[in-house]
């Protein structure tokens, strides 16, 4: 098969542009647990040191716990963090693990993004037409950006697995992925 | 039927080694496709926020954040070199003193992979220097390492605690006696093998005792933060979520008294942390996905039924529970058993009248196979990975004793709970 080298060239720029937004969300991710970790901490000594609660602080903790995982899924498909059973796997010849890769990809984890996206469609939408707010009293009022979360974590997912069908179509793997970033 | 079916296909896919948590949701889908009903995964965003707004599963970041920090603080490298030194000159010595190191580690964060890998750094090449059996030794770090499983606090039972609906405190209170009775039972176990097969535990011809001083400054931190961790939560001051925080912000303060701290160790460690719960959370989030499909198809009635058929009521109904959940065992870890199939089965045991209480001990007990059973475990894969001059068949074998002996565990606490504070049926 003829490659176009230009062609080649722009995907290859794309599919580095898509890394380092997929960089940049693991470390905000990161960033997530630290501030997680405080507010945990700050609400217990709020609430025995200082014998004060606030909904609002609780419903923070949420914000940052969920982001965690949600922002890091994305980068951790590109650095292969996901379990897999590799008893099998680890002792296919390397063109089958690419092959599995690939179609794995394309057929079970695509459909999935897509699903959720679909699904999440009509579930922010209707957060977002309401405004809807925190049902607890002196909770936060947008509750809505935080449900927004899930289609933006899905769709950062579906980016990633395109750009890892292309990496590994391309022959490269998890492993220099990793060696790159760290 | 249709449910299982579901899950001997999500088997098949899941052995070409794809992803996990995906291929439990691509199965679920390809269910919804073809029978036209993919209406029902619009509750799936539902329960998506579900996860992100639970207060429980919210432990789970926080406890492997403190691990994270606890790995890189040098905190088990001083344990175990202290008690290695102070244990070496018995015979079988430096397998006790890991064992009392994994449970020390278990009891104050209970990562299995920070732990393994630690001891396979620094137990493993002095045992394998002195001359113990390979076999062994790889087997008594799989099983010592494994400990923070079932020892509080451990991920393992924060997710049973949010599947069987039983506060994730009151569970860890209820596993700390069988944990700590495994990890007795691992000592006896080497005691015995000391005396049968001399050969394969020597001493140590080790010249120096430490010091009262060096021993109180390895032991004296983990110590404090089980104090701190598992007092807090014993004592119904703080909520294993707001113990986690304590706990991991403990472990930070403990990097800065062995002046192990940096910037660059909490970037670090958080990074991981996300990495790790993100992992963590893809399968729960790709459970879900199957588990609706499963109980659209009519699954949970068909295990139902087939509980119910079985002879021997209630105890037929167990045995059959913890065999299954045992092989499982073999090819899944332990968050999507408990997450897929522990849902599945448990409230068929729950209204057969155990008490779930003890169900959630009984199975995490159970579970603690699933990290040593080849070839799948996941203790496995750390010992491999930080030593790899060892034989995966050696450490094959190796695990074999220490998984009959959890075998045995689970057969005590069915027979009797009550040795353990425990019982078995609701009254």
């Amino acid at each position: 098969m003829l490659r176009n080298p230009l062609e080649d060239s722009s995907m290859e720029r794309l599919v580095q542009a898509v890394e380092r937004v997929l960089r940049g969300a693991e470390s905000v991710a990161a960033l997530c647990v630290l501030v997680l970790t405080l507010l945990v901490f700050g609400n217990v000594l709020a609430r025995y040191v200082f014998n004060v609660s606030a909904m609002a602080l609780q419903e923070l903790q949420w914000y940052f716990y969920a982001l965690t995982f949600l922002l890091a899924m994305a980068p951790t498909l590109r650095i292969g963090g996901h379990v897999r059973i590799d008893v099998l796997y680890a002792r296919f010849p390397e063109v089958w693990q690419r092959r599995i890769d690939i179609f794995g990809t394309l057929l079970l984890l695509l459909p999935f993004t897509g699903v959720v996206l679909w699904a999440s469609y009509d579930f922010v939408a209707y957060s977002f037409a309401i405004r809807e707010a925190s049902p607890n009293p002196g909770g936060l009022p947008a509750v809505y950006v935080f449900k927004a979360a899930i289609p933006l974590s899905f769709g950062l997912l579906a980016t990633a697995a395109l750009a890892l069908v292309w990496r590994r179509a391309r022959g490269q793997d998890h492993a220099a992925a990793k060696e790159q970033r760290l | 039927m249709i449910g299982i079916l579901l899950f001997a296909a999500a088997f098949v896919l899941l052995m070409l080694g794809y992803p996990v948590a995906f291929t439990f949701a691509a199965v679920a889908i390809a269910f919804a496709v073809l029978t036209g009903q993919v209406e029902l995964f619009a509750m799936l965003p539902e329960r998506i926020y579900a996860l992100m707004t639970n207060f429980t599963l919210m432990a789970v970041p926080l406890f492997i954040f403190m691990g994270m920090v606890l790995q890189r603080s040098g905190l088990a490298e001083t344990l175990l070199e202290t008690i290695g030194m102070l244990f070496g000159r018995l015979r079988g010595g430096i397998a006790i003193g890991t064992i009392l190191v994994g449970s020390i580690l278990a009891a104050s964060t209970g990562i299995v992979g920070a732990t393994v890998v630690a001891m396979s750094l620094i137990a493993l090449p002095v045992m394998l220097k002195y001359g113990y059996n390979r076999r062994f030794a790889a087997g008594v770090i799989c099983a010592a390492g494994t400990l923070g499983q079932i020892i509080p606090p451990s991920i393992v039972l924060i997710v049973l605690g949010e599947v069987l609906q039983v506060p994730v405190g009151d569970l860890f209170r209820a596993a700390f006696m069988p944990g700590i009775a495994l990890a007795l039972l691992y000592v006896v176990w080497t005691i015995a093998v000391g005396l049968l097969r001399p050969q394969w535990l020597p001493p140590l011809p080790l010249e120096h005792q430490p010091s009262w001083q060096r021993i109180v400054w390895a032991v004296a931190p983990p110590v404090f933060l089980i104090v701190l961790v598992l007092g807090s939560i014993f004592a119904g001051i703080a909520t294993p979520t707001e113990s986690a925080a304590v706990g991991a912000i403990g472990s930070v303060g403990l990097s800065l008294l062995h002046r192990r701290f940096s910037w660059q160790l909490l970037w670090e460690a958080a990074r991981e942390t996300a990495r790790i719960s993100a992992m963590v959370f893809t399968i729960l989030i790709g459970a879900t996905a199957f588990s609706m499909a499963f109980s659209y198809a009519g699954g949970e009635q068909a295990v139902y039924d087939f509980f119910e058929r079985l002879p021997g009521g209630p105890a037929g109904m167990l045995v059959v529970a913890m065999l299954l959940i045992f092989f499982l065992g073999f090819f899944l870890d332990f968050v999507e058993i408990s997450y897929i199939v522990v849902p599945i089965i448990a409230p068929v045991l729950v209204r057969a009248g155990f008490d779930p209480l003890w169900l959630g001990v009984v199975i995490a007990m159970n579970l603690q196979t699933s990290f040593l059973t080849p070839p799948f475990g996941f203790s496995l894969f750390y010992l491999k990975g930080a030593a790899p001059s060892m034989e995966t068949l050696d450490i094959y074998r190796g695990v074999i004793p220490f998984i009959s002996l959890q075998v045995l565990m689970v057969c005590a606490l069915v027979l009797a709970p009550e040795l353990f504070g425990l019982q078995r049926m609701l009254r």
